[in-house]
């Protein structure tokens, strides 16, 4: 059975006495230990789709799902209680930016204990919990894990504090894990470690992971599936292989074509032309459209995710062609 | 002889670690050296990246050429003569910064924001500003009803073309752009990327191109400067940096090192601390796999693997020894 199940999942915010959709009818699903990239532009509705998951969003935000469903159980029912026992316990996320993560008062250990205290209620005790905080600091990847306990946010760096944050994460065992872009502030040598780390986590821990990123070369070495996302809809889902190395919808080919260029040593760089902006006045035809190179005039109607033999689900009139063309 | 756009000579911009009586006589340096004795010459024309990690003076770099910070020694010149206060104020030399929300004014238009610049340097009079600005949007392929927007109204990489239509407004010779692109979608990152290519075609710009991302760098750039904490360590012709890296840590970036098992991750490694470290040999000494009794002792001379390539490094051989076997 799925660890989580999304149906339908439609979310806008409620602006000036008007509405503004930002993620419509998005189904997502995960199974325990594998990890699902969620790849898109920002404005996509990606960070949005799973901060609702985890109940994360302001408070003129709506949504309307057919179902939530985490581990068995009915999210879209439950009351804000008993959510909060499952946020922070059963699943966690880890942001963009480590150091608005951490109490900038406050010493790593003393956040590991915070953690710990919340994970065992009862039975804490602190010498065994900063033993236990040692060992998962060791695992993400940080040598001089004692050390580091007493140390504060800013008496580290951003790498180490991201490393920090996964440990913290992992500390507490949850069964969901959404990491948002977490190595977009990093630069490339501590991007390429944290990266590691995860693909390196991902086997030791029971859990399902979403990873939130733009970069299909970070996709590409941690995902098992990838859910692409353009103007608040999932485009193209399927496993990663399937994506990456023969993606269907106009967008993801584009998204790839350029992470492939750029390291293949063209002249130029095939753009896809103009921006994300504007589909909301439009919703009820290709949101892409306005950019797609193979726009026809079948395209100017709701367009579905349609389930596409051998490889996953395109929201796309031409996914059949496409997918033919070898 | 190729013309150099840009030049530095022994540049070294310090920044107090501490100051007053207790920093007086507390133990240690009291001066950290953001860019340490870096010389570079930037030919007329090219597209030049600097890359490193963060911390590695790399921003600093361009900001001592605009003047933005004070060098501590050295020398900066534009096309030959010494950069003072004068040549500044000419507009010879633009940045572009990272975030283009924060680098232009929230309450004025893109009119305003093209204007101010257009007057300031008398590049347009109040008869010709109109045509002057849809120029200027025109040539960062923006069309000109853009000029009644304002910033918020305006994606990412439409704001980042404001930014370069703004740093063009003067008519500068040299670029800088501080990680113009790493704050874009892939998208539109392959926009501004094109964008900064031709206008280097079309404004015989020469752009120092500061980033962290070497996929960006390999594209963009005809030559790339590798920086680590304030040195500059290797420089060479793309190709060259990407096919046969010299130094090891342009082989860390690269990813061609091979990571050891005796060699932790780097960041688990410690890297340099200015506080501590300045009596160290080599900069890059603690996360050094391959460091030998001579890297302790000195900093290494940068000296020439090829006419082309230069690197500072004890155990690359220069340029006439073939004996590169120190990596192998």
């Amino acid at each position: 059975m799925a660890l989580l199940t999304v149906e339908d999942l439609t979310i806008g915010f409620r602006i000036d006495g008007g509405a503004l959709e930002i993620a419509s009818k998005v189904s997502l699903s995960l199974e325990r230990g594998k990890v699902l990239g969620v790849i898109g532009e920002s404005g996509s509705g990606k960070t949005v789709t799973c901060k609702a998951l985890l109940r994360l969003l302001p408070g003129n935000a709506y949504l309307r799902a057919e179902q939530i469903a985490f581990a068995g159980r009915d999210l879209l029912a439950m009351p804000e209680a008993e959510f909060e026992a499952l946020r922070g316990r059963e699943m966690a996320m880890i942001f963009q930016d480590p150091v608005g993560s951490f109490n900038p008062v406050k010493t790593i250990g003393w956040h590991f204990a915070q953690v710990g205290r919340r994970a065992q209620a009862k039975g804490f005790r602190k010498a065994e919990n900063k033993q236990a905080a040692i060992k998962t600091l060791k695992q993400a990847g940080i040598p001089h894990a004692g050390e580091v306990l007493s140390l504060y946010p800013h008496q580290l760096s951003g790498g180490m504090l991201q490393r920090c944050l996964i440990a913290l994460v992992l500390f507490l065992k949850p069964s969901l894990i959404v990491a948002d872009e977490p190595t977009t502030n990093l630069d490339n040598i501590v991007e390429r470690q944290i990266v590691d780390l995860f693909a390196q986590l991902q086997d030791e821990i029971d859990a399902g992971f979403i990873f939130i990123t733009h970069d299909m070369t970070i996709a590409e070495r941690v995902c098992d599936d990838i859910a692409v996302m353009y103007a608040g809809q999932v485009v193209e889902t399927a496993p990663a292989g399937a994506v990456l190395s023969r993606p269907v919808h106009p967008y993801s080919q584009g998204l790839i074509r350029t992470a492939r260029e750029l390291d293949a040593g063209v002249e130029a760089l095939t753009e896809i032309p103009g921006d994300l902006s504007g589909w909301q006045a439009s919703p009820h035809r290709c949101r892409f459209g306005a950019r797609c190179p193979h726009r026809a005039a079948d395209c100017d109607r709701p367009i579905e995710l349609t389930a596409l033999e051998n490889h996953g689900a395109v929201r796309c009139v031409l996914a059949e062609q496409a997918a033919s063309v070898p | 002889m190729t013309e150099a756009a840009l030049e530095y000579r022994d540049l070294v911009v310090s920044f107090a670690l501490k100051r007053g009586l207790a920093g007086a006589l507390s133990p240690g340096p009291r001066r950290f050296n953001a860019v340490d004795r870096v010389s570079l010459s930037v030919t007329k024309g090219e597209i030049i990246g600097i890359v490193g990690e963060s911390g590695s003076g790399k921003t600093t770099l361009s900001k001592a050429a605009l003047g933005l910070v004070e060098a501590t020694s050295g020398e900066i010149r534009l096309f030959g003569r010494p950069v003072d206060g004068q040549a500044l104020r000419r507009g010879e030399m633009q940045m572009v910064f990272q975030d283009p929300l924060s680098s232009l004014n929230p309450r004025h238009r893109v009119r305003g924001a093209l204007a101010a610049p257009l007057r300031l340097h008398g590049m347009a009079t109040r008869q010709t500003l109109d045509r002057e600005i849809d120029r200027l949007l025109t040539q960062v392929g923006l069309a000109s009803a853009f000029r009644d927007r304002f910033p918020h109204e305006l994606s990412g990489g439409q704001l980042q073309r404001v930014a370069i239509a703004r740093a063009l407004a003067t008519e500068p010779k040299v670029l800088f752009a501080d990680e113009a692109v790493s704050k874009l979608d892939v998208s539109v990152r392959a926009q501004i990327l094109n964008l900064l290519k031709r206008i280097r075609e079309s404004h015989a710009l020469t752009i120092v191109f500061v980033t962290h991302d070497l996929h960006v760098a390999r594209f963009l750039c005809d030559r790339i400067a590798v920086m680590y904490f304030g040195k500059l360590v290797e420089l060479g012709t793309t190709p060259e940096v990407f096919s046969s890296p010299a130094h090891p840590y342009t082989r860390e970036l690269i990813g061609t090192l091979g990571q050891g098992a005796d060699q932790g991750p780097a960041e688990a490694r410690e890297a340099y601390n200015p506080s501590t470290d300045a009596a160290l040999g080599c900069r890059f000494l603690k996360r050094c796999a391959l460091a030998r009794d001579l890297c302790a002792q000195t900093h290494p001379a940068t000296r020439p693997t090829s006419p082309t390539h230069d690197v500072a490094c004890h155990l690359v051989a220069p340029q006439g020894h073939a004996d590169r076997r120190a990596f192998q």
